[in-house]
């Protein structure tokens, strides 16, 4: 599992997409690694 | 609020956010988010997993040499708990744990810099999907294994919780995908993050 600091940019929007799917497709809600909703995958993105 | 004594120990102690520039409403946008549900009291906003966030708190340079906090910085929040209380109480390890992922988190949001006396929890890259409808396996790995490139997903059952299971590829870098059944959101210890708002109440499976 990569560290969510340094985590590359791709892997973080891929991973972001893949659970979007899923909560699209379950009627769900993401939540990331600190607690907060995602709406898209740049959410997952530093500012 | 003023940096005073009191609150330059607290600040100083962490976890805490600080911001060159104060994030104003942004803040109390990304605050709902985190929990639609919170309430404020008078200097602090108040969530439903047991933690505070104590803020603004005004950083003079003087304030901020004395407290040893990074220079530059303008304003800043800390984190507290609610120690023990409710009718089902977590331990407070655990909410201090979600006090320093919400200190992060604001920090990732909001382009704060992050300022802990303790050692950072190692965090991974971890998203929870939280449902109120259980959907079979096959149309978990449907949905997943296309934004996946190494490998395919293999099942493996949990041998410690009922129902819930695994899918993880073979190659590395694995992607892992747990499943928790809806009962496991009544553990004290596996508590629905208060972002899902009246969803954490009804149970969700994860």
């Amino acid at each position: 599992m990569f560290p969510v600091d340094t985590v590359p940019r791709e892997t973080c929007l891929r991973v972001g997409e893949a659970a979007l799917a899923l909560a699209s497709r379950a009627g769900g809600v993401v939540i990331d690694t600190y607690g907060f909703p995602v709406d898209r995958p740049e959410d997952l993105l530093p500012r | 609020m003023a940096l005073f004594d009191h609150t330059a120990e607290r600040l100083a102690r962490g976890p805490a956010v600080l911001f060159a520039v104060g994030p104003a409403d942004a803040m109390a946008e990304v605050i709902l988010r985190y929990d639609p549900q919170a309430s404020v009291k008078s200097d602090r906003f108040v969530f439903h997993n047991g933690v505070q966030l104590y803020g603004p708190v005004r950083v003079t340079p003087d304030a901020a040499r004395q407290a040893g906090l990074p220079a530059g910085m303008t304003a800043g929040y800390y984190a507290a708990i609610v120690e023990g209380g409710t009718s089902r109480p977590r331990p407070d390890s655990l909410k201090w744990q979600d006090a320093e992922r919400l200190i992060r988190g604001l920090a990732a949001r909001l382009g704060g810099t992050v300022h802990d006396e303790r050692p950072a929890m190692d965090l991974k890259l971890r998203l929870s999907v939280y449902s109120g409808h259980e959907l079979p396996v096959g149309q978990v790995i449907e949905v997943i294994q296309p934004y996946i490139d190494t490998g395919d997903l293999v099942f493996q059952e949990d041998s410690g919780v009922s129902g819930a299971y695994y899918l993880l590829t073979k190659t590395e870098p694995v992607f892992f995908v747990a499943y928790w059944p809806s009962r496991v959101s009544r553990s004290k210890l596996a508590l629905p993050p208060p972002a899902l708002g009246e969803l954490r109440d009804k149970k969700p499976c994860r």
